[in-house]
């Protein structure tokens, strides 16, 4: 009897301390204290944050009976983590939405139609970019307000540009075609520098041994690079929004032709086997390094070229322009509200905040993102500009011929067939034709079957 | 020089260069916490840093909450493990000297479970720990890993058995209990098989990413591997900050390692796992 004592006694005590330890150690997971909310806002950019928790800090102030939670999930596992949460319904109260994973989280029915919530709060939505705000509509359905926008520029390397006599009014006003290469291969080539210090159209270059390339171009989907080129070649990656995928049209592979030629034939731009991802260095990485001169990327990436350069030591510059013209692929974001949120009525609170001109202000202020409210955008660019950078090539981009980012319902496969052949093509393994007929044909095939 | 020593001496130079390949990355993430944004990207990763920076610690502790990271991984680490060495030692001296219809069936299914990978549970745990209201605690970080693994019940099942039962017999001889048993005997001489069990244990606590990704949410529950890669962007990221906080995250670990070495040689040499 004293030995089954004693041993119960042990176990309930070596039961007692743990649940005891855990028990101490976890905070209360109630999201109503007191009467106060408590709301989940998740976000992926690290470089937004700062500028999101003054946004909230002020949000908290006129709400008092709100809190909010400022979650930040890294891009690499920001999908994955979302839609864990789906399948259990537990997902944070209002989120970042990209275009690419809207057709899917609408199709799911786990984010929130705000179009009978506009109209109840007499929301003035003309404030808005048009551009953007569609783009989060699909007939009399609205999925979000428009927080930001963003667009695809030429970023440079000054002390490079000024060693190849090159001026930032040459860099703006560049050209090409598919046969002669245009102005925009000519500057490319005053750019590209060999061991032996010889230029690509020199006799002698050595095409294996180049010290810096006059462009690193690199996206996992082909936003910073051949959607651009597509788009200035009058190429159009969909027959409209949610419809069929056009990417072997001649319009297209052309232009996809014209970036591996960049590669392989003119020996401009970075090989493959520097800038295919995902193992390639990103591009204010290369561009640090003095691997490539210029580059094309998003202003999502502006802090992180300024902070991989000197100061002054970069400017930004548009996109060349194509047979068909100007044009630059143009996105935004939007916070969505979990169709399933304990409190709608406080979410709603937070998204209109959040979109509204008083907080797209003070984010555009502090140089974060654009805003979605264009009358807002010149606070964007005076930020930048006190820290010496020009970055109004962006701002022309989004006012010339733009496309947005495709609406489809299978962007899952698009992207893995497209990151998978892409790679080979700009290894010079695959044909652009090839390549796109076979991205054409799955993700075609993916949206009929619903994946 | 005779045939001996020129093998001898090709030996040696082959096992320096594994530990060289093994240690290198430790070694460059160290130089790079060192190291400014653009040194980073104008020299080689092995280039020593100079002019050494301390400025990567700094923004670590003022613009992110390094110290919370750190604190909140321990408690999770410790309470696991504590937690883990309790409970695998009780259901190993069960199924090593226990006799009871189907324990053998029962260990083996218990030990298959080893085979599923941690993605397949993912999902209904999470369904599991949010119905149960424990999503974004300590708790929910905690429970799924601190009543013993099939992998340490297991490690410290096959080290009892190779205890002679017959110093069992003789203590149940002089009049001691099963509780008794284990506590004054068999726990006393596995001490090198506790302490390799306690740092596997820890070490993978603190490293797990997936589980304390998907069900913390918010910053007083957030563990290091967690803030570490929320630090990178979708496209760019600070490396040089990056890594200086995985060099901070592997301190700990490495003060385990040298605490418990001994013990954990011991351990391999005895049970002949490698």
């Amino acid at each position: 009897m004293l030995k089954l004592t004693t041993r119960r006694f042990a176990a309930t005590a070596a039961c007692a301390a743990l649940v005891g330890l855990t028990a101490a150690c976890g905070g209360s997971s109630s999201a109503k204290a007191g009467g106060t909310v408590t709301l989940t806002y998740m976000i992926w950019q690290d470089s937004e944050k700062a500028a999101y928790q003054a946004s909230l800090d002020a949000f908290e102030k006129a709400h008092p009976n709100i809190k909010v939670n400022l979650e930040l999930v890294a891009w690499a596992q920001y999908w994955t983590k979302l839609q864990t949460g789906a399948a259990s319904r537990n997902m944070p109260d209002v989120f970042w939405d990209h275009l690419a994973y809207l057709p899917q989280l609408s199709k799911e029915g786990i984010i929130t139609d705000i179009s009978s919530k506009i109209k109840a709060a007499n929301l003035d939505t003309s404030v808005y970019n048009p551009k953007l705000l569609s783009q989060w509509q699909s007939g009399s359905v609205t999925y979000g307000l428009p927080k930001d926008w963003d667009t695809i520029a030429t970023v440079y390397n000054k002390s490079m540009l000024a060693k190849a006599g090159l001026t930032a009014d040459q860099m703006n006003h560049l050209t090409w075609d598919a046969t002669t290469g245009g102005t925009f291969v000519a500057a490319l080539q005053k750019l590209t520098v060999d061991v032996n210090g010889k230029h690509p159209n020199q006799a002698g270059f050595d095409s294996k041994h180049v010290k810096t390339y006059g462009i690193a171009l690199e996206a996992p989907n082909g936003q910073q690079d051949w959607w651009d080129f597509g788009l200035q070649n009058g190429c159009k990656l969909q027959d409209k929004a949610y419809g069929k995928w056009t990417v072997n049209t001649p319009a297209c592979v052309q232009a996809i032709q014209f970036e591996q030629d960049l590669r392989d034939k003119w020996h401009v731009a970075a090989p493959g086997s520097l800038t295919n991802t995902p193992n390639a260095a990103d591009l204010p990485t290369i561009l640090a390094k003095g691997d490539a001169a210029t580059t094309f990327d998003g202003d999502w990436d502006l802090t992180a070229f300024q902070a991989a350069m000197p100061a002054g030591s970069w400017g930004v510059s548009s996109l060349p322009s194509g047979p068909a013209g100007t044009g630059t692929v143009f996105n935004g974001l939007s916070d969505a509200i979990y169709s399933h949120t304990k409190h709608p009525a406080e979410a709603w609170e937070l998204e209109q905040w959040l979109a509204s001109p008083a907080s797209e202000k003070l984010v555009a202020d502090s140089g974060t993102v654009w805003p979605g409210i264009p009358t807002l955008n010149g606070g964007f660019a005076a930020a930048w500009k006190q820290k010496g950078v020009d970055v109004t090539a962006f701002q022309t981009g989004s006012e010339g011929n733009t496309m947005g980012y495709p609406l489809t319902t299978s962007n899952t496969t698009f992207n893995n067939v497209v990151l998978q052949d892409f790679n080979q093509v700009w290894l010079g393994q695959m044909t652009p034709q090839a390549a796109a007929d076979d991205v054409n044909t799955k993700s075609n095939a993916a949206i009929t079957s619903g994946n | 020089m005779s045939s001996t020593a020129v093998r001898r001496t090709l030996l040696y130079v082959a096992l320096l260069a594994g530990a060289l390949v093994s240690v290198a990355p430790y070694l460059m993430t160290l130089n790079a916490s060192f190291k400014t944004t653009q040194g980073m990207f104008s020299t080689q990763a092995w280039t020593p840093a100079h002019p050494a920076t301390f400025s990567n610690f700094s923004s670590l502790w003022s613009q992110y909450d390094m110290s919370g990271f750190m604190v909140h991984t321990l408690i999770v680490s410790v309470a696991i493990t504590i937690g883990q060495v309790v409970f695998c030692s009780l259901s190993a001296y069960a199924f090593a000297r226990m006799e009871f219809p189907g324990r053998d069936l029962l260990f083996w299914g218990f030990v298959a479970t080893m085979m599923v990978p941690q993605i397949v549970t993912l999902v209904p745990l999470f369904f599991i720990m949010s119905h149960l209201q424990l999503a974004d605690t300590y708790r929910a970080l905690i429970l799924p890993y601190v009543f013993g693994t099939p992998y340490g019940i297991f490690l410290v099942r096959q080290y009892f058995r190779t205890i002679p039962p017959d110093l069992e017999a003789a203590a149940r001889i002089d009049g001691a209990g099963t509780w008794t048993i284990l506590w004054r005997i068999i726990l006393p001489l596995s001490r090198p098989i506790l302490a390799t069990l306690a740092t596997v244990t820890f070490v993978n606590s603190w490293n797990n990413l997936l589980w304390p990704l998907m069900v913390t949410s918010s910053e007083r529950t957030t563990v290091v591997t967690v803030g570490i890669s929320a630090l990178q962007g979708q496209y760019a990221s600070q490396l040089n900050i990056v890594l200086t906080a995985a060099a901070v995250a592997l301190l700990p670990l490495i003060a385990v390692f040298l605490l418990f070495q001994r013990h954990i040689v011991r351990s391999i040499a005895l049970t002949g796992l490698k």
